[in-house]
């Protein structure tokens, strides 16, 4: 079973992650966050496998969450959720792999599923 | 419109130069009349009405026309002659050249008066057979006679030169403030169009994540559909609350980019939109510099926004909900 932490400025989405991820076998929703700084303690609490970040979410020090993670939780790999995937949304030029919120079930299924599990490899800009 | 001026200056100038000659000759009358007679009267009179009409052209060349009369001056007092009508034109081309020409030359041309004229007093002074006991009251009267006149005129000519240097002075001021005025609302403009633009892309981000989150939510619940059917009830409603909430959003943004200066928005949006809330009730603070400062109503709206932005009833995103532990399947 991998583990996800799920971190999105809106409560919709982080609904629509738990109910879409609670479909699986496979994965597990074990935090969410709704502000960078909660974002970077429930990784930090819970050592998921990988953690799904809203793209312009940033600490209270404005460090880009992924940032943040890759420093503090160098073992979870980041996904971030981007709704344009262009450079102007913080997070997307640190993540591991970028994740456009239109993929699709199937398309985000696929991309959580690569990079929770280890060694994972996927395109900088999925779902497209 | 040049030529027009220096017509009626010379005009002016002649009649003036006229009343001299008269005046000179009166004096010279009276003075042939109460004083020893001279030798060649005519040659004084041709003398002074040389000096009298040097005088004409006294604005138009003020050091020249000075000159002139200065050097018949020192001849008539060197030929013994009466100084009264001599003095009245030397008088005139002084006060000229102190009010007309620049103050160093000017200076110079009263010293020049001083030396050339009260030497010719002494040479002529030496040169008669008994000398004269007033001589010395003589030469102290003309001293301040030669004076007097260019102190006059000089002091006039500096003073409407003050006068320029201050009216060029307050152009300047006015001009300065001019521009820094234009300055200020320039940066007031572009201060606008900077909240302006932050606003609309504020708003353009939030209705794209909320786009997205809508789309995200409707695709997964056609996913779960076979699995979970009551979960459409649910992501319809979900979508329903998400798209009135950006309805809102896009409603209070609005007058931030109508007129920059934004208005506090009367309700706290959620989600996306906070950041956008934020700004507007940061916009309506007034500013150190006074810059847009809101009417009285704004602020109170703004430290109203404030304390519901801080207090309790607002439902500010909530943090985390779940702990390690907790399976995806709740």
């Amino acid at each position: 079973m991998r583990r996800l932490v799920v971190a999105d400025r809106q409560e919709l989405t982080r609904d629509t992650l738990r109910v879409l991820v609670e479909s699986t076998d496979d994965l597990m929703v074990v935090g969410e966050a709704a502000d960078g700084d909660a974002c970077v303690d429930a990784v930090r609490r819970a050592a998921p496998d990988a953690a799904v970040v809203d793209a312009r979410m940033r600490t209270a020090t404005g460090q880009p969450v992924a940032v943040a993670l890759a420093d503090q939780a160098p073992r979870t790999r980041v996904v971030v959720l981007a709704t344009f995937g262009d450079g102007d949304e913080v997070g997307v030029g640190d993540a591991d792999v970028v994740l456009l919120r239109d993929a699709g079930p199937d398309g985000l299924l696929r991309a959580l599923r690569s990079a929770a599990a280890p060694p994972a490899g996927l395109p900088r800009t999925a779902g497209t | 419109m040049v030529l027009s001026r220096t017509r009626r200056v010379l005009v002016v100038d002649g009649l003036l130069a006229l009343l001299l000659l008269a005046a000179a000759l009166v004096a010279g009358a009276v003075g042939e009349a109460g004083s020893t007679p001279v030798a060649l009267p005519v040659l004084g009179t041709v003398l002074a009405a040389g000096a009298c009409g040097a005088t004409w052209g006294r604005r138009l060349e003020p050091v020249l026309a000075f000159g002139v009369v200065l050097a018949l001056v020192a001849v008539s007092v060197l030929g013994g002659y009466p100084y009264l009508p001599v003095l009245l034109p030397l008088l005139v081309a002084l006060a000229a050249v102190g009010l007309h020409a620049p103050l160093a030359r000017s200076v110079v041309a009263a010293a020049a008066a001083l030396v050339v004229t009260l030497t010719a007093f002494s040479v002529a002074s030496l040169l008669q057979p008994e000398p004269d006991p007033r001589a010395g009251l003589l030469m102290a009267a003309w001293t301040g006679w030669v004076l007097a006149p260019w102190a006059t005129g000089a002091a006039l000519r500096l003073r409407g030169e003050l006068a320029r240097t201050q009216d060029v002075a307050a152009e300047l001021q006015e001009t300065a403030t001019t521009a820094t005025e234009a300055a200020r609302r320039a940066e007031a403009r572009q201060a606008d169009d900077a909240a302006r633009m932050r606003v609309a892309r504020l708003v353009h981000d939030a209705v794209g994540d909320d786009l997205a989150a809508v789309a995200m939510r409707c695709a997964v619940a056609l996913h779960v559909a076979d699995h979970r059917p009551g979960d459409a009830r649910l992501a319809l409603r979900a979508v329903r609350d998400r798209s009135e909430a950006s309805l809102r959003g896009m409603r209070q943004a609005r007058p931030g980019l109508l007129d920059g200066g934004g208005a506090v928005p009367e309700q706290a949006p959620d989600g996306v939109w906070e950041e956008l809330w934020r700004g507007a009730v940061r916009r309506a603070t007034p500013d150190p510099e006074g810059r847009h400062r809101p009417t009285r109503s704004r602020q109170d709206r703004a430290a109203e926004a404030l304390a519901l932005l801080e207090g309790e009833d607002l439902e500010l995103p909530a943090s985390v909900h779940a702990t390690s532990g907790v399976g995806g399947r709740r």
